[in-house]
Parts: C-alpha cells; sequence; structure tokens
C-alpha cells in the first residue's frame, strides 16, 4: 500500500512474525494462517536491524498487524 | 467441529540413497495416539530405525516434526524438534528450536531423512520438493552457507543448516536456523552430517487451518493473557535479559553455573566478569523472538573480538554459552564469552556440550593425565581464552586434541584412558545443566539425571520449580488425592512418582509445539486441551492429552530397551556428583546418594506403568501400539 499510515521501525523487529500470522487469519475468509496470503512480509536482514519488513500492494492498513506487535516496530504513523 | 484444523496432514518421507521422495498422509491413528511433533518423530525412529544401527550410519534417520499448534498465533507455539538415535548415547536423542515453523506452511507435519546421498546434497522443499547437489557448499560455515542459499534461493526461505562441526561428524555439532537459531543438543548435526546432507531450505506457500475460529480466538486471547499479560513485569525482564537470567537467583541456586568443570560454585551472582550494565549499553543491540512469541528471549548482539567485532550477530539461548564457556571454561569478560558463542555458531556446535567437553580437557590438563604432546603445544588452563577457541575449532574440524574431544564425554575418556573418566560430568554422554549436590533431587533434576535425552535443561522434567499442591492439579494435572500424597511424601521421596507427572505435562509442550519457558507453564491445562479442541476439530481434554503422553514415554522407552537400556543405565550419575562435595564459602553440599536415586528410580518405573526392576514395558501395553 503506498503512503500506508503505518509506521515500520525495523530495527525493533524481533522476527516474530505475528504481524503476519494475525493478517492472514483474521484478514482471510476462510480463517486461515498463512504467510501466502498474508499482506505483511517480514524476511531476514542484516547489521542492526535484523528483519526486513514491507507491505504487499493489497495491504489495507487494517491495523491487525500493528495490534500484534509487541516490540514497537510497526505503529500508527 | 468444523474441518480438521492444526495439522498440515502429511509426512514427508525423502530417502537420500536412492534419491526418492515420499509425500504420506498422517494418519488419524498416528495423531490419536501420540498427538504431533516430538511423539509422531518418536514413533517414526522406532519404526524405520533397526535396533542396534550406527547412529551416524545410513540405517539411522533424521526426523523433524512440528506439532499442531505450531505456525498459528497461540503464544509460544514456536517449537520443532529434531529426533533420531543420537551418537552421544546411542540412544534415543532430543533437541529443538523456535524457527523452523515455516515446514507447516509446505504441508508436512514431519520430515523423515533416510539413508546416506553418495555427495553432499541439501534439500529444498517449497510447492515441490528436490533433492540439490551441494558440493559447493560443503565445507563453509553456516553463515556463509546459509547466505550462499539466500542468495540462490530469496530470503523467504528458512535454512537449517550444518557447519564443519557436523560435516565432521562432532557428537558436540548442532543444527543452526537461520544462522542462529540452534537444534543445539544431542549431536543432531553430526547425524544429519553423516547423511552429506548440508542443508534444509524450506519456504511455504499453504495454509494451516482452523476448526472453530470463534473459540479459538477467546482461548488464543486467554493464555496470552495468562502468560504475556498477567505477568508483564517478568515478561519485560525476561525480554531484557533473556535466559542471562538463569545467572542469577532462583536459578543459579540449582547449579547450572558450576564453575571450572563442576568443582566450585561461580563467584558471584551474577558473576563478576561479566558487568550487566556493560551487556544493556555496549552488547545488546535488540531483541529476537521465535515464530509466534511475543516475550523475545533470544537477543541481538554486537561482537566485540575477532575479523566481526562491531557485526551484528542474533544468538538464541545466551546462557548456554555463559554456562559452557564462562562458568565450566573460567572463561572471562563479553568479548571473549560473545566470540566462543559466535564460533559456536558459525562452526555449527552446541555451547554447552562443547563447553563441557571443554572444560573437561582443561582439568585433564591442569591435573597432568595430559600435556603439550597430546594438545599438541596447546597449554590449557581455566580462563585461557585463545586457546579454548583453538581447541573449540579443532572439535568442529576434527582435528588434534579436538578429535578425541569431538568423540563427546563418553567415548573420548575410553580413548584418553588414564581414568580420565573420572573428571567428565555428563548424563549419558549428555552435558547436564544442574548440580545435583546444589539443587537437590527434585522431580525435575531427577528427571535431568535419568533422561536428559537432550539435555534440554528445562525438559523433559521441568516442574516450574514450584511444588504445590495447586501446581500439581492445575498445571501438571494430577487428581487431587494424588496431589496430596506427593506433597506428603515428598521428603520420603515420593518424587519418582513425582517426575513422571512432570515428564508428562513438558512433552506436551514438545508434542503440541509449545515453547517450556515458565510462563508458558502458568497456563492451565484445561486452555491448552480447549485450544486443541478448538484449532483441530478434535475433542480432547486434559487428561486424555496426559494419557497420550504416557503413550509417547511408552515408544520412547521401547526404542531405548531396543538398543540395550537397563537399570545400570539410568542409575548412572557423574562420578564427581557421587564422590566429591561441592565447597564454597558459605556453604558445603554432600554428594548425590545413589541408594537414594535408586529408590527414586523404583518409584518412577511404577509410576510409568512398567517393571519395577528393568523398567520394561508391559506387554500388553507395547501390543497396543503396535511395538
Amino acid at each position: 500500500m503506498v503512503g500506508s499510515p503505518i509506521k515500520v521501525k525495523a530495527v525493533n523487529c524481533s522476527g516474530c512474525l505475528r504481524c503476519a500470522l494475525a493478517c492472514s487469519f483474521y484478514n482471510t475468509k476462510e480463517r486461515v494462517f498463512s504467510f501466502a496470503e498474508s499482506q505483511i512480509v517480514v524476511r531476514p536482514d542484516e547489521n542492526d536491524a535484523w528483519f526486513n519488513i514491507e507491505f504487499r500492494e493489497d495491504c489495507i492498513a487494517c491495523g491487525i498487524c500493528v495490534d500484534h506487535c509487541d516490540f514497537g516496530a510497526l505503529t500508527w504513523e | 467441529m468444523g474441518k480438521l484444523g492444526g495439522y498440515a496432514g502429511k509426512i514427508l518421507k525423502v530417502d537420500l540413497e536412492q534419491k526418492k521422495i515420499y509425500k504420506e498422509p498422517l494418519s488419524d491413528n498416528m495423531i490419536s495416539r501420540f498427538i504431533g511433533g516430538l511423539g509422531i518423530n518418536f514413533k517414526l525412529a522406532y519404526d524405520n530405525v533397526q535396533p542396534m544401527e550406527d547412529a551416524l550410519g545410513p540405517g539411522n534417520v533424521l526426523l523433524f516434526g512440528a506439532g499442531p499448534f505450531v505456525g498459528t498465533l497461540i503464544q509460544g507455539a514456536c517449537k520443532t524438534t529434531v529426533v533420531a538415535k543420537t551418537p552421544v548415547s546411542g540412544f534415543l536423542g532430543i533437541t529443538s528450536t523456535g524457527h523452523l515453523g515455516m515446514l507447516k506452511f509446505t504441508g508436512y507435519d514431519n520430515l523423515m531423512v533416510t539413508g546416506k546421498a553418495d555427495r553432499p546434497v541439501y534439500l529444498k522443499i517449497d510447492d515441490d520438493v528436490e533433492i540439490c547437489d551441494a558440493g559447493d557448499l560443503w565445507g563453509k560455515d553456516t553463515w556463509e552457507t546459509t547466505e550462499a542459499l539466500w542468495q540462490k534461493l530469496g530470503k523467504q526461505y528458512v535454512v537449517a543448516c550444518i557447519g564443519p562441526g557436523g560435516e565432521n561428524l562432532a557428537v558436540q555439532a548442532s543444527i543452526i536456523v537461520n544462522k542462529y537459531s540452534a537444534y543445539a543438543q544431542s549431536g543432531m548435526g553430526a547425524v544429519m552430517g553423516s547423511k552429506n546432507l548440508k542443508a534444509i531450505a524450506i519456504s511455504g506457500s499453504k495454509s494451516i487451518n482452523v476448526a472453530d475460529p470463534g473459540r479459538f480466538t477467546e482461548l488464543i486471547d486467554k493464555a496470552y493473557q495468562q502468560t504475556i499479560g498477567s505477568q508483564k513485569e517478568i515478561i519485560s525482564g525476561f525480554r531484557k535479559w533473556g535466559t542471562l537470567g538463569a545467572l542469577g537467583p532462583p536459578i543459579s541456586e540449582f547449579g547450572p553455573n558450576e564453575y571450572k568443570n563442576y568443582t566450585e560454585i561461580f563467584p558471584a551472582d551474577p558473576p563478576i566478569p561479566f558487568p550487566f550494565d556493560r551487556f544493556i549499553s555496549e552488547i545488546k543491540i535488540g531483541d529476537i523472538s521465535c515464530m509466534g512469541c511475543s516475550i523475545g528471549c533470544k537477543h541481538l548482539i554486537r561482537m566485540l573480538k575477532g575479523e566481526n567485532a562491531g557485526n551484528s550477530m542474533a544468538v538464541s539461548c545466551l546462557v548456554g554459552g555463559m554456562h559452557g564457556f564462562a562458568a565450566h571454561c573460567a572463561i572471562e569478560g563479553w568479548e571473549n564469552a560473545i566470540r566462543c558463542d559466535e564460533l559456536c555458531n558459525r562452526l555449527g556446535m552446541d555451547y554447552l556440550s562443547t563447553g563441557s567437553a571443554l572444560s573437561f580437557a582443561i582439568e585433564l590438563y591442569r591435573e597432568k593425565i595430559i600435556d603439550k604432546t597430546d594438545t599438541e603445544g596447546l597449554e590449557l588452563d581455566w580462563g585461557t581464552a585463545e586457546e579454548v577457541q583453538e581447541l573449540l575449532r579443532q572439535m568442529a574440524s576434527g582435528q588434534g586434541f579436538g578429535k578425541i574431544l569431538a568423540e563427546g564425554l563418553i567415548k573420548g575418556p575410553q580413548l584418553i584412558g588414564k581414568n580420565s573418566e573420572n573428571y567428565a560430568v555428563h548424563s549419558r554422554g549428555h552435558a547436564v545443566y544442574y548440580d545435583p549436590r546444589r539443587g537437590g533431587v527434585a522431580p525435575d533434576l531427577f528427571s535431568i539425571m535419568l533422561n536428559a535425552e537432550g539435555g534440554r535443561f528445562h525438559s523433559p522434567g521441568w516442574a516450574g520449580g514450584v511444588m504445590t499442591k495447586v501446581f500439581l492439579e492445575r498445571h501438571l494435572g494430577m487428581p487431587s488425592d494424588y496431589a496430596e500424597q506427593a506433597i506428603a511424601d515428598l521428603e520420603g521421596f515420593g518424587l519418582g512418582r513425582f517426575a513422571k507427572w512432570a515428564e508428562d505435562n513438558a512433552t506436551m509442550f514438545d508434542c503440541l509445539g509449545l515453547c517450556q519457558m515458565p510462563m508458558h507453564q502458568q497456563v492451565e491445562l484445561s486452555v491448552w486441551a480447549g485450544l486443541y479442541e478448538a484449532l483441530t476439530g478434535i475433542n480432547i481434554n486434559g487428561e486424555m492429552l496426559l494419557q497420550a503422553m504416557g503413550r509417547v514415554w511408552d515408544v520412547r522407552r521401547m526404542f531405548n530397551l531396543r538398543e540395550g537400556r537397563t537399570r545400570r543405565h539410568d542409575r548412572f550419575i557423574a562420578p564427581r556428583f557421587v564422590s566429591e562435595r561441592l565447597v564454597s564459602q558459605n556453604k558445603d553440599y554432600d554428594p548425590v546418594s545413589e541408594e537414594k536415586f535408586d529408590v527414586l528410580l523404583t518409584q518412577y518405573y511404577k509410576e510409568r506403568g512398567w517393571d519395577p526392576s528393568e523398567g520394561t514395558v508391559p506387554e500388553a501395553r507395547r501390543k497396543a501400539l503396535g511395538l
């Protein structure tokens, strides 16, 4: 999503993937856990940010991922 | 109830010798009897390893298992287990880590690797399964291997690989996931290396169903509240320090930090050569979590020494390195301890068992049982960081005196001779976490002495340290009248009986895919059972879950009996623990009584329903399980 109101602070990301798991579970009709269905993608990075966070095009900024981030990596702008 | 949820529904079998791949359904029978994860791994090991096979031969199997909770939002549902006949003891070996849940998203609950490839290979598991050439990866360390596979396949792949330690069959070799998360103990890296299997790269696009999403949502919130929500202060501390908290009381009082190969007590709680304020201000960069966990007890830290000084490194169980190197080998200073951890991660070696072997070597050198001619010039002493690190490299590369240490704490002393086995501190070859002289023989500690077939310190019988009736009833699922008896009989050594309940409860975590850290043990058994029902659609209650764990332990016992396990093996306690007093400034601790331990063993056998003299499993139960 271009111009997302969700602010990403990758250095705070612990790689728990709860954002991605929650995104698919709460936003799919079938209520499944799926990284393919998730609109947020967390992948390994390097150096002081150990993870990289990106949103897929179909993200609607519903905020489920923000609700499930306990590390301050995802917040509202 | 709706569709079957939680389970991916298939077992992936890869025969490296025949280069064949089989995808088999996970049967209802397997699910109902053994639940998942560890339990199913045990049964597959029993069915597929012929008796008395060489643990490092092609007849052994390497099993990965992810329980039904893994890959969901259940707090702490991250643990996948690896099982094989271990080269450490020759019995069933176990280890686990929190970052291979991706397996479930490829459509498999369990992965079984059999045979030996005729050349180095790696497994690529995504929508397809492929055995790929790994000739260019062999010889690389775990970081180089992971980077190479990420470059080739993309970072959507989770990479589990071995380093030189596994390639050279060191029994301390681990399997490292995504450069840091370790299947640490039991020498599973060596089993993987013996199969010429360098790495497994996994990326899944499949989904995990939930049978009853409404009830499931209510219960994941309840489990979250009972772990995270109601213990915010504890969680905050746990996240800040991670497992380093075990360097201080109350955990330190059980003796995990025993100094200089268990001859002394660490000089202070927490230890002086490791200022904690410096850890926060200069070393720790961030928190690292396992999949699905809001606690984040692992760390992203700054390396301070060596060619990577200044760069960051993720570490899984930091206190494991502190026990292995700072306590057992008396290495001082964060720079040196972290350098040892880095080498272990890269070489694919377990912190604790490697440190235990190295501290054994240092003591032999000090006692003049070995000398410079044995160590090829290395002068060993407590705290000699450079020498310890060199010997660590030798262990991983199969060179010098390190090659003997890499045989482990049973075979190594046999090769050295000169009564060196008296200095080896282990539990049937596995490095131990507790000192029974200091911690006493509590159910969990008794269980660790008896059944530490993976050496994980809080498994298989971690009882949370709170021996109360409420704990027994609410969290271990022990019937009320039984709990009263267990408490009344504590001083009279009813602990053997108690240990069975603690083990079954902890094993349930391994079968479901849960982390065993204490905060997860605050969740009521009925909540776990409810979550299982809501997720899978299979009716169950806490009692039924624990009954299944009894079956899991029967299978484990049968595997080990088939390998020649006897009461003599069960009653082994490291010579130091039964013959030497532990002396400290404040208090002295007596050796463990072998006679008392023997009494507990009989109790334990009885409580498991096994033969009280040798711990054999009754015929009717064997037949019912098809054993």
